[in-house]
């Protein structure tokens, strides 16, 4: 077994230990569990960085063992490791070692602190075996697998409603996409008689170019589920329900990106095909659109979540415009600065006693010092305020877009990136700064959080600042794996894109500190102007997603047509069948009459019966 | 070997009627279904995986005069057929331990006789022997509902055995006219399997043939629209009348359209796949939206079994090796799953009293042990990968898309509802807060009997090849045989 099988399969043995303790309440290593989580993912981490280092320009694949054959498929299990796995590999077990650290504190005392621990290996495991994949079916073993993590960890305190219904709405929501991601898999295997990677990317030329276009636009359909992108993306800011290590480990950083990495790693079937302007539109909605809601939402974890949705479409609009390594790139650094933006919002609601509404906050910052710096070099990465590393990363998004030619595209990203920093200093400016608007209860616990938890803060915040650097070496190494289709651009127009997003993302940042720090503008005052309180209004519901997949599928489809059927089934259905039975019950007793037992009926009977036999005889 | 596990239970039954105590019948009970499972595997390890045919024939005139033999043996479907019922039982005696209180004695017996009755029936060779177990299989499944069920069990049983019962009248009317053809053709008048299969009927007498054999078969699985027998008998049945209804009882009848429909009607049974298609798609969506709105646990995981065996018959119906292979795979592995749904139900019956999701909630909590171990059953319903659903689930559809596009896509579709209603059954019952307030949680005999299933069903996941490889020559050779 090689170096890919012990990476991934260390997490599943914390899983493992965690799990029998936690089932069979090992109580001296409860509150413990974290001994075993911490040191897998911690050898984990270790070998992918010495397998990033090391991979230069080779690959290597490994078998871990069979899993099926059926006529002509046969599936194993095994790793196929190139740049982009490595790469992937660094940033999993690199999150999920600092998420590991930090829950030590986050998830004190909680009565479910093994099974937490447990969770995140099953998650961690599942996550490595879906990026280490050779073949189309491992790679859906791990993008169900995540999800079955994500289900369990949304709905963690399954006692509330909320997260329990949560959990429910992003299994759901994710099946949807995995029905088409399934299908996809099926016309591959049918194409290609094969599914496995390499088998399939080197003979997509065999293929028409309109069964490429359908099999990129099944996957696609997967893809959207798992990145929560429009029309699937609902399910993302519900996810919220979980704990706050997840929202930074799965619902940030590595799960929801898994589509992106799908779609970069199958961009043999994406440049064959036409789908690749649909991955682009639905990216750019998306990013747009979900930086609109962003500016809205109360819920400092919702706010991040609208962030996360954003960022994820532009990765989807790099795609869409052939940039696979610029997605990849903004994936890499959206990591970094993400998971730090969410570790630091947890720990902001671990000192504010769960409450999560940043209208009862203000003025952290002089309370816990390094979660605020910290946070503020996250929010300032994401804002790509230069040089720090989603500067980088965005700005390549963007040029790209325009390079090559989409404007639409480059239009809509661009004034997302002005949002992106009026909500990231929205949020800033209420949180850490102006005056303290909670209460006196609150106040009494308020304190920096212990170092578990501002330790990994400290760490993120070191490549947030300085991942965009590596952008030159990040290229030139996934070219080895993946292309990237993006026409250069004079330095001129470049000057000048960069110079229009970066002073639209300062712009954003000072309107947000006049409304929200200086308080020059009341922001009631706008959201109650007569011209802006019907968009607000849209904006702030959401544009009513929930509302009408409610009303479609769980009232009409699941409770409406369920009814239905149910109705159906016993009146209709079960009706003929017990219809029949009574038939055959009457006729029973229609027939019975005939057996009075009575000799003078017989006797009568068979004179009749004499006299017809007799007259038909006498007729014919 | 295939006559001692015929005969044990057999013995077994025998021995707790002679057996003065009500206390020790589900001893003798539990300690013959063992030992009938170990002889069942160990003719699993004996049994040459890369041979067609049939292996450990035993053979014996029984009724000369009317070509009525004695004759049993087992191949690559039989096998896993067998080895899922014998392990099936021993898990419905471990279901009864407590859930039984009244009339042990008899009980146990009928449990016994009936197992006697379903290994007959996927052991036998000869085609009136199969009738017999066919047959005689209903009389204890019956009793076993009429009496210890819930309340309206006297319908319940009526209704199983009268629908079942007329539907195999139709198998009865087919068996005879075939086996006369063939006397007629041959000079041979006999009710052999494997000689019968030999026969190339013209094929308007296939379609007759086929429908007669159909609706007994389609009754039993139970096909859309002959499935309204189902829900009502796992209702009032007990739990390990649940668990073997469910678990063994609905593969008689995809079991029958393998081993006699496809090879002795295959021109008729291509024929007709599309009309299997459209049922079967039916089953998988409409049961599935029925289940969503189930106020009875007990109902949910029954309709599900509908909606899972619309898997089963596609699977079977699409004609190739994946398709078939994936068929057989999910008969097995719905048998596991099943049994241990209707396992978990019957331990909160079993404290609660009640079946209603409305008056459950927050067991998690209470009960963490046997959550977990639904956890692992529910997704497993799911076809979460890593499963053994996920492999049967992937195989059919995979091979039902080959066979008819829209078909497979329905299926895929249907993927989605059964998470719904899994997923909504388990956030009522498991999570939320808890609406009952003392709950025991899973004791040692819950443990290994559901353990022992989730072991099975992860290990099958991860390795289904362990028991495919038993498949692969006997679905190649029934291909041939088909001519396909």
């Amino acid at each position: 077994m090689g170096v890919a099988f012990w990476i991934t399969f260390l997490p599943l043995i914390s899983f493992l230990l965690c799990g029998a303790v936690s089932f069979f309440r090992i109580n001296s290593f409860r509150q413990r569990s974290h001994y075993f989580g911490v040191t897998a993912v911690g050898i984990s981490l270790i070998l992918s960085t010495v397998t990033l280092l090391k991979i230069g320009n080779r690959t290597f694949s490994e078998t871990w063992f069979d899993w099926f054959t059926s006529g002509g498929l046969s599936a194993q299990f095994g790793a196929y490791v190139d740049q982009l796995t490595a790469v992937m590999f660094f940033v999993v077990t690199f999150i999920s070692f600092l998420v590991h650290i930090y829950s030590i504190g986050y998830m004190h005392g909680d009565p479910g602190y093994d099974r937490f621990f447990a969770y995140l290996g099953l998650f961690t495991f599942s996550m490595l075996a879906l990026v280490a994949a050779p073949n189309f079916l491992q790679l859906f073993f791990g993008w169900e697998a995540v999800g079955l993590s994500s289900y369990l960890l949304i709905g963690f305190w399954f006692r509330r409603k909320r997260a329990a219904d949560a959990a429910i709405k992003a299994f759901l929501l994710n099946r949807v996409g995995d029905f088409l991601f399934i299908l996809g898999l099926i016309i591959i295997f049918w194409t290609f008689g094969t599914l496995d990677f390499h088998e399939v990317f080197s003979s997509v030329n065999s293929a028409s170019k309109a069964t490429l276009s359908l099999i990129g636009l099944l996957l696609l359909g997967g893809a959207v589920g798992k990145s929560a992108q429009v029309p699937l993306h609902t399910w993302l800011a519900d996810a919220m329900e979980g704990p706050t290590p997840i929202s930074a480990l799965i619902h940030a950083a590595t799960m929801v990106a898994a589509g992106v990495f799908m779609i970069a790693r199958c961009f043999p079937i994406y440049d064959g095909g036409n789908v690749l302007p649909i991955v682009g539109i639905i990216g750019t909605v998306t990013a747009f659109g979900a930086a609109t809601v962003g500016l809205t939402q109360f819920d400092i974890k919702r706010v991040l979540a609208y962030s996360t949705l954003s960022q994820l479409g532009y990765m989807f609009a790099a795609l869409g415009v052939g940039a696979y390594i610029y997605a990849m790139f903004h994936l890499f650094t959206h990591a970094f600065f993400k998971a730090l933006l969410f570790l630091g919002s947890g720990s902001v609601i671990h000192a504010m006693e769960g409450e999560q509404d940043i209208r009862k906050m203000g003025g952290l910052g002089k309370y816990m010092p390094i979660t605020t710096a910290t946070f503020i070099i996250g929010s300032l990465a994401l804002i790509g305020i230069p040089p720090l590393a989603g500067f980088f990363s965005k700005d390549r998004i963007i040029s790209a877009t325009f390079s090559n030619g989409h404007t639409g595209f480059w239009f809509f990203l661009t004034a997302g990136a002005f949002l992106t920093a009026l909500y990231m200093g929205r949020l800033i400016f209420l949180v850490f700064f102006g005056k303290e608007r909670f209460e006196t209860r609150e106040m009494k616990h308020l304190h920096e959080s212990p170092t578990v938890m501002t330790l990994p803060l400290i760490v993120l915040s070191i490549p947030s600042v300085v991942a965009g650097f590596l952008g030159e070496w990040f290229e030139e190494f996934l070219k080895q794996a993946i292309p990237n289709h993006v026409e250069e651009l004079p330095h001129s127009t470049e000057l000048i894109l960069v110079t229009i997003t970066v002073s639209l993302a300062l712009l954003g940042l000072l309107i947000s500190a006049m409304v929200y720090f200086a308080r020059k503008i009341d922001p009631e005052s706008i959201t109650e102007n007569p011209v802006i309180k019907p968009i607000y209004t849209l904006i702030y519901n959401k544009y009513y997603f929930d509302e009408l997949y409610n009303l479609l599928f769980v009232r009409g489809v699941g409770f409406g047509l369920g009814r239905l059927a149910s109705l159906l089934d016993r009146y209709v259905i079960d009706g003929i069948v017990n219809g029949t039975a009574q038939l055959t019950k009457w006729s029973g007793e229609i027939l019975r009459m005939t057996q009075t037992g009575v000799v003078n009926t017989y006797v009568a009977y068979m004179v009749a019966g004499t006299a017809i036999i007799l007259i038909i005889l006498l007729l014919f | 070997m295939l006559s001692a596990i015929l005969l044990l239970p057999l013995l077994g039954a025998l021995l707790i009627a002679v057996c003065r105590s009500e206390e020790r019948a589900r001893l003798i009970a539990l300690l013959t279904t063992g030992a009938t499972l170990v002889i069942s595997l160990l003719v699993a390890l004996k049994f040459q995986t890369g041979k067609t045919g049939f292996q450990f024939i035993d053979y014996g005139d029984w009724l000369p005069s009317l070509s009525i033999r004695y004759h049993v043996g087992v191949d690559g479907l039989s096998l896993i057929m067998l080895i899922m019922t014998t392990l099936l039982t021993f898990i419905a005696v471990a279901s009864a331990w407590n859930y039984i209180e009244e009339r042990r004695k008899l009980f146990y017996a009928l449990l016994l006789l009936l197992e006697t009755a379903m290994v007959g029936v996927f052991i036998s060779l000869d085609m009136l022997l199969f009738y017999i177990f066919w047959e005689a299989m209903l009389i204890p499944m019956a009793l076993i509902i009429g009496i210890w069920g819930g309340e309206r069990r006297i319908y319940s049983a009526l209704k199983f055995f009268i629908y079942t019962f007329a539907g195999s009248i139709f198998l009865l009317i087919g068996m005879i006219v075939l086996v006369v053809i063939y006397g007629n053709l041959t000079g041979d008048y006999t009710f052999d399997i494997t000689k019968l299969s030999q026969l190339k009927l013209p094929l308007d007498l296939q379609k007759w043939l086929f429908w007669a054999f159909f609706i007994a078969f389609a009754v039993k699985v139970p096909v859309f629209p002959f499935h309204t027998w189902l829900p009502d008998a796992h209702v009032e049945a007990p739990t390990p009348g649940s668990v073997i209804l469910a678990g063994v009882l609905l593969k008689m009848g995809t079991y029958g359209f393998l081993r006699f429909s496809l090879p002795l009607f295959p021109d008729a049974y291509k024929a007709y796949a599309p009309v299997i298609f459209a049922l079967g798609v039916v089953a998988i969506i409409y049961t599935a939206l029925i289940a969503l709105v189930q106020e009875d646990v007990k109902k949910i995981v029954a309709y599900s079994s509908v909606s899972h065996m619309g898997f089963v018959m596609i699977g079977l119906f699409s004609l190739n090796p994946q398709g078939i292979e994936g068929a057989i795979f999910q008969m097995l592995n719905h048998g596991l799953v099943s049994a241990a749904l209707f396992f978990i139900v019957g331990a909160i019956y079993e404290r609660i009293h009640t079946r209603q999701v409305s008056k459950m909630g927050g067991l998690a909590e209470l009960a963490p042990k046997l959550a977990t171990l639904a956890m692992v059953f529910t997704m497993a319903s799911v076809g979460l990968p890593g499963t053994s659903s996920f492999v049967g689930e992937f195989l059919t559809i995979l091979g039902g898309f080959k066979a008819s596009g829209v078909t497979g896509t329905l299926m895929a579709l249907g993927v989605i509802f059964g998470a719904a209603y899994m997923l909504y059954m388990y956030r009522n019952v498991f999570f939320l807060n808890p609406k009952v307030f003392s709950f025991k949680d899973a004791d040692t005999r819950e443990l290994l009997s559901l353990g022992l299933l989730a072991v099975l069903v992860v290990w099958w996941g991860f390795n289904p090849e362990f028991v495919m490889k038993y498949l692969h020559s006997y679905v190649g050779e029934i291909l041939k045989v088909a001519g396909v």
